[in-house]
C-alpha cells in the first residue's frame, strides 16, 4: 500500500472487552482507498464491518471496545494517534458519516433547517443568516429534497423515511467531506426509495470525487454502487478486490458460497445452496480459519492457523489456504 | 388442486379522526386494503409483494383473523371465516398458523423453548377426544424440533440464548406443531443473514414437500418471493395492481409499478447496466388516495385517462390480471405504441 492513498487502514485491531471474555471484533484489517473509490464492506452481522468504520472515526463504545493496534492513515496522518481536538475537525468535515436509522440520527425537537445548518454554524462557514439559509437550501437541493424552502421549518416527523435519510446525507455532505462512510444507509428504506438513494450517492460521488465506504450485507447493492469490495468474516477481510472480479468469479469459498446462496430471480429452483452451520462465536473462535467448519474446500491444514490475506496472481487479495494451494499448482 | 383460500373484494378501512378538537372533526377512512380478490390453490405458494404502506401486512392479519375486514369475505376450506363461532375459531387456528419477521419479538423471553413449542398443543389438545398427555406433548415437541433442525438440548434454553436463525426455526416449529394446512409467512427471512436465509427457505420448502402445506408469503423482497412462490400478487396502496404466475411476471411484468420494482431490485451482477431512471416520488398516503389510478402520480407511462379513472383489475390472458389503463382495450394499446416510438 502506497503512502499516497487517500485512506489507508493498516492491520487495524479493535477488541471488545466483555464479562465473558475478549472479542476480537476487528482482527487485523487492512485496505486502501483512493479518491473517487467506493468500497463495499460486506459481511454478516457480527463480522466486524460496523466496528471497522467506527474504529476509523474513533466512535467506539468506550470503555467496552478499544482499538489496540494498527494505523489509519488519512491524508498522511494517523487518525488513531490524533488528539481528540483535531479528530473532531476530521469528523464531519473531512470524513462524513451516515448511519442506518435516519430517525435516530435526527433530533426530533429541532427543525430540519436548524439541523442541516449546524455543521455550517459550527465551522463558522456562513456569513450571516441569509448566507446560512442559502447554504442549507443548496445542500438540500443537492440531495433532491423537493421544495426545500418550505421544508426548512419542518420537523423530522413530518418527513418520510426516504426524505429523512436524504436529510442525513445533506448533513454529512455539508462539510464537503473527502470520504463518506455510510453504514447500512438503506436498510430501513423500501426498494424503490433505496434505488433513489443509491443513485444519489453515485451522483454526488461523480460530482465531488468523494470516496465512499458503504457497509452492507447486500451483494446486490455492492454490485450497483461500488468499484471495490471487501468481504469480512469473523473480524477479518477474507477477500478484497475489484467488484467485477470478486462478484463474477469469487475466489474465497465464503464469497463463493454467499453468492450461490442467493435466490436467482425468475428461476424457481427447488432448493437453494445453503452454507451449513452458523458464524462462529467470537468469544471462542476456531483455532484455524474461522470459516473452516462451514467450508466446502476445507483441508486438514485449515484447522491449524488462520490464513493470512495474500495477493493472488490476478491482483485481488484473499485469505485461504486451499486457494493458495491451487495457485501454486 | 382445489382452492383452499379465497378472498372476495376484501376491504379494511380504518376510521381516522381528521382535524378538529374534542371530537369536532369528521371521520376519514384510511383504506389499508381496498378490494382484494384472489384465490390460493391447496398445496401451492402464493406471494404478496409490495412496499411499506401497500397493505400487504394488513391483508395477512385479515387472513389470520387477527383483524376483521370491513367489507368482502374470506373463505377458507369453503367456510366463511368472518362467521365462525368459538368452536370454528379454534378449528381455524389449528388449520392456519403464522411466522413473522421478528422471531425475538414473537417468542416470549421468559418461556423455555420446549414450553413455547408446546403451548399451541396445550391450548388446542387440552380438551376433547384428541387430548394429549404430558409425555405425548413432550415427544411431539422433540420430534418437531428435530424436524426444524434444532438439537434436543435447546429445549431447556431461553430465546435470548439462541441465534436469529435458530429463533426463526423455533417460530416455525411452533407454527407447525398443530399440523396446520396453511402458513402465513410475513417477511420470514428478512431479518436473517444471507447464509442463514437459504437454510430457512430450504426448511420451508422441505415442509411443503412433506406435508403438502399451502404458503402465503408476504415480502418486499422480489428475489425471495420469486424463489418461493408459484403465484404472485403485487400490491400498491391497498390494491392488487398485478397478479399472475410468478415466472410469467418475472419474464414480463406488465404493470408499470411491477416493472419499476424489478428495476429497483439490486442484483449481484456488476455487469448489469441500469439505464432507466429510478421510480420517482414515494408511495402516497392511504388517507388521501388519488382519484384515478393510485400509481398515476409516480408513473412514467401515465396518460390523461389515468388521473381520472381508477383502472379495474382486468384479465389479460394466461391467468394474469393487471389494473392498468395501458392494458385495457385496443385504443389504449395504440396510444402506448405511439408514446413508445416518440421516446
Amino acid at each position: 500500500m502506497t503512502q499516497a492513498s487517500l485512506l489507508s487502514v493498516e492491520d487495524l485491531r479493535t477488541y471488545c472487552y466483555t464479562r465473558a471474555g475478549v472479542v476480537k471484533a476487528v482482527d487485523g484489517v487492512s485496505f486502501a482507498l483512493e479518491r473517487g473509490d467506493s468500497l463495499g464492506l460486506v459481511g454478516e452481522s457480527g463480522s466486524g464491518k460496523s466496528m471497522t468504520c467506527n474504529s476509523i472515526l474513533r466512535l467506539l463504545p468506550r470503555p467496552a471496545a478499544r482499538t489496540v493496534g494498527g494505523r489509519v492513515l488519512w491524508e498522511g496522518r494517523d487518525l488513531l494517534t490524533l488528539p481528540e481536538r483535531e479528530m473532531r475537525r476530521v469528523r464531519g468535515r473531512e470524513i462524513g458519516m451516515i448511519l442506518q436509522d435516519p430517525l435516530m440520527s435526527l433530533n426530533p425537537v429541532f427543525t430540519i433547517g436548524n439541523q442541516v445548518g449546524e455543521p455550517f454554524r459550527l465551522r463558522g462557514a456562513a456569513k450571516g443568516r441569509s448566507d446560512l439559509r442559502e447554504k442549507v437550501l443548496d445542500v438540500l437541493r443537492q440531495v433532491h429534497i423537493p421544495s426545500p424552502e418550505a421544508r426548512l421549518s419542518q420537523y423530522p416527523f413530518e418527513f418520510s423515511g426516504g426524505m429523512r435519510q436524504r436529510t442525513v446525507a445533506a448533513i454529512a455532505l455539508a462539510g464537503s467531506p473527502g470520504l463518506l462512510i455510510a453504514d447500512e444507509p438503506t436498510t430501513s428504506l423500501d426498494v424503490t426509495i433505496q434505488d433513489q438513494f443509491l443513485r444519489l450517492l453515485r451522483e454526488l460521488q461523480e460530482k465531488t470525487g468523494m470516496a465512499l465506504i458503504l457497509v452492507t450485507h447486500d451483494l446486490g447493492i455492492v454490485a450497483e454502487t461500488c468499484n471495490k469490495v471487501a468481504v469480512m468474516y469473523a473480524g477479518k477481510i477474507v477477500e478484497f478486490g475489484d467488484v467485477r472480479q470478486v462478484l463474477t468469479s469469487p475466489s474465497h469459498p465464503y464469497t463463493e458460497a454467499l453468492l450461490k446462496a442467493l435466490p436467482v430471480p425468475g428461476t424457481r429452483q427447488r432448493r437453494l445452496y445453503q452454507i451449513p452451520g452458523e458464524p462462529p462465536n467470537l468469544l471462542d473462535p476456531p483455532a484455524g480459519c474461522a470459516f473452516e467448519p462451514r467450508c466446502h474446500r476445507a483441508m486438514q491444514a485449515c484447522r491449524n492457523a488462520r490464513p493470512p490475506i495474500k495477493k493472488l496472481s490476478d491482483g485481488r487479495q484473499a485469505a485461504c489456504l486451499a486457494l493458495e494451494a491451487r495457485e501454486v499448482r | 388442486m382445489g382452492t383452499i383460500l379465497e378472498l372476495r373484494n376484501v376491504k379494511r378501512y380504518f376510521g381516522i379522526r381528521s382535524g378538529g378538537w374534542m371530537g369536532g372533526g369528521g371521520e376519514k377512512p384510511l383504506k389499508a386494503v381496498d378490494g382484494a380478490s384472489f384465490s390460493i390453490a391447496s398445496g401451492s405458494s402464493f406471494g404478496v409483494a409490495g412496499e411499506s404502506g401497500s397493505g400487504k401486512s394488513t391483508m395477512g392479519k385479515l387472513i389470520l383473523r387477527l383483524d376483521r375486514p370491513t367489507g368482502g369475505a374470506i373463505e377458507f376450506e369453503g367456510r366463511d371465516i368472518g362467521k365462525l363461532d368459538a368452536e370454528g375459531d379454534a378449528w381455524y387456528r389449528t388449520r392456519v398458523q403464522a411466522v413473522f419477521q421478528d422471531a425475538s419479538g414473537s417468542l416470549d423471553p421468559r418461556m423455555r423453548i420446549s414450553a413455547i413449542v408446546a403451548e399451541p398443543l396445550e391450548i388446542h389438545a387440552r380438551t376433547g377426544p384428541n387430548r394429549l398427555g404430558k409425555i405425548e406433548i413432550r415427544e411431539k415437541v422433540e420430534d418437531m424440533l428435530a424436524q426444524v433442525g434444532l438439537p434436543k438440548r435447546v429445549m431447556d434454553n431461553y430465546p435470548h440464548e439462541l441465534s436469529g436463525g435458530q429463533k426463526q426455526r423455533v417460530a416455525i416449529a411452533r407454527a407447525m406443531i398443530l399440523e396446520p394446512t396453511m402458513l402465513v409467512l410475513d417477511e420470514p427471512v428478512s431479518a436473517l443473514d444471507v447464509s442463514i436465509r437459504a437454510q430457512v427457505l430450504n426448511l420451508l420448502s422441505d415442509f411443503q414437500d412433506r406435508y403438502g402445506l399451502t404458503y402465503l408469503m408476504i415480502s418486499h423482497d422480489l428475489a425471495t418471493l420469486g424463489h418461493v412462490s408459484s403465484q404472485l400478487a403485487v400490491m400498491y396502496l391497498g390494491r392488487i395492481v398485478e397478479i399472475g404466475g410468478t415466472e410469467d411476471i418475472y419474464a414480463r411484468a406488465l404493470h408499470p409499478y411491477t416493472k419499476a420494482l424489478f428495476r429497483a431490485m439490486p442484483l449481484p451482477d456488476p455487469n448489469r447496466k441500469k439505464s432507466a431512471p429510478s421510480l420517482r416520488g414515494e408511495i402516497g398516503s392511504a388517507l388521501d388516495i388519488p382519484k384515478g389510478c393510485r400509481f398515476c402520480p409516480r408513473c412514467d407511462e401515465a396518460m390523461p385517462v389515468c388521473s381520472d379513472v381508477d383502472p379495474e383489475l382486468v384479465d389479460v390472458g394466461a391467468g394474469r390480471r393487471v389494473a392498468c389503463h395501458l392494458m385495457s382495450g385496443p385504443q389504449f394499446t395504440k396510444a402506448t405504441h405511439q408514446r413508445g416510438s416518440s421516446e
